[in-house]
């Protein structure tokens, strides 16, 4: 009786979930294997137009695409090409990717995957964070070498940022040129 | 105000429900969809971070940077967000269970707040900084109301936390005014206590 009068109240109020929310969720579900990427490239864009004092339109005017387009890269949604990372790399001077060496050894390549794309299973990311160290070394390195976000607290050491020019000098753009 | 269901059959009714404020509005925004679409945007999260960069500070789960707290927090929403999706359940009899028991009431001190109660998860991990806010109308429906990255230890400490505590309380008159909520049931809890 309680049910089905929730249920007749529930109907007078009821609206539709909008399709762009419906596709937004299934966009996300589906190209979260390259989102995580392309968010840490993001914050790196981000840092540089700080530094600089450019703004997102500016830039685009130096890349040559559309605010649009570089509203995308800022917020992280960009799927972007090598192509423009290589002249976001020119013309901010900065290191946006790096290759690896091949003969990098497997176990390395794993935890590296671990920590930046989040792309290994996340539910035992989770409960591994909640577990013993001892839990932890299954994932080839500590839980804080491989997650720093999760190290035990208080951790309020900030790293020395990097200056633009020792970035770029390790670029692969720079060494190409 | 609307009712927008996210993962749910509106005909028992149960499952995951959001509000909707500005039914008008188009494409109808819902504050469950809207919460989630601001942290996948990693300019919002830095303009979130640097400027709560001293409450983030003195926060215990403070990672390095704020580059690491982005990611953190992605990684937590991707966490919730599989969570509450019907796909990684067998019915949503299972999606329901893991509501009732991740919806905590609002206050940690009590159990049960009285009828639509406001309720937080953090999802399945307890040392989480993202909120998200529902009204709990009975064990097998959840309306949401919003969510937050909580930094701080009351609501009231941080603006944008404090704000979602308001709204929480605005939705739950909405829904008394309404008469939506499940007497019957209550009436059963409150005698089984």
């Amino acid at each position: 009786m309680a049910i089905n009068n929730l249920k007749e109240k529930l109907a007078k109020n009821l609206i539709s979930r909008s399709a762009e929310d419906i596709a937004a969720e299934k966009w996300r579900s589906e190209n979260w294997h390259w989102l995580g990427k392309s968010g840490d490239i993001a914050m790196n864009v981000m840092d540089a137009l700080d530094d600089y004092g450019w703004n997102q339109k500016q830039l685009a005017a130096k890349l040559g695409v559309s605010p649009q387009q570089v509203s995308k890269i800022v917020k992280g949604h960009e799927n972007l090409t090598l192509s423009t990372i290589c002249k976001l790399e020119e013309v901010l001077g900065i290191a946006l990717i790096t290759i690896p060496d091949y003969t990098v050894q497997t176990e390395q390549l794993v935890s590296d995957n671990f920590h930046r794309n989040f792309d290994l299973d996340i539910d035992l990311w989770f409960q591994s964070i909640s577990e013993t160290q001892e839990k932890s070394s299954e994932l080839f390195l500590s839980l804080e070498e491989v997650v720093p976000a999760y190290s035990e607290p208080p951790k309020n050491k900030k790293p020395a940022k990097k200056k633009i020019h020792e970035v770029a000098g390790e670029s692969n753009y720079a060494l190409a040129a | 105000m609307k009712i927008v269901p996210i993962f749910a059959d509106e005909q028992i009714p149960k499952g995951l429900f959001a509000i909707c404020l500005n039914p008008n509005e188009i494409p109808t925004p819902n504050e469950y969809d809207k919460f989630i679409k601001w942290v996948y945007d990693n300019q919002n999260l830095r303009s979130f971070f640097k400027e709560r960069e001293h409450l983030l500070k003195k926060n215990p789960y403070f990672p390095n940077t704020i580059k690491d707290a982005v990611k953190r927090t992605f990684a937590e929403m991707r966490l919730l967000e599989q969570h509450l999706k019907p796909s990684k359940y067998n019915s949503l009899a299972d999606l329901c269970n893991f509501l009732n028991d991740n919806f905590k009431a609002l206050d940690n001190q009590s159990n049960y707040g009285g009828e639509l109660q406001p309720s937080k998860t953090r999802g399945p991990n307890n040392n989480c900084w993202i909120r998200i806010y529902a009204i709990r109308v009975n064990s097998e429906m959840f309306i949401v109301t919003g969510g937050a990255i909580k930094l701080v230890l009351e609501m009231n400490e941080d603006d944008i936390v404090d704000h979602e505590r308001r709204k929480l309380l605005r939705v739950r008159d909405y829904l008394k005014q309404e008469g939506m909520y499940d007497a019957e049931t209550y009436k059963e809890i409150i005698l089984n206590l």
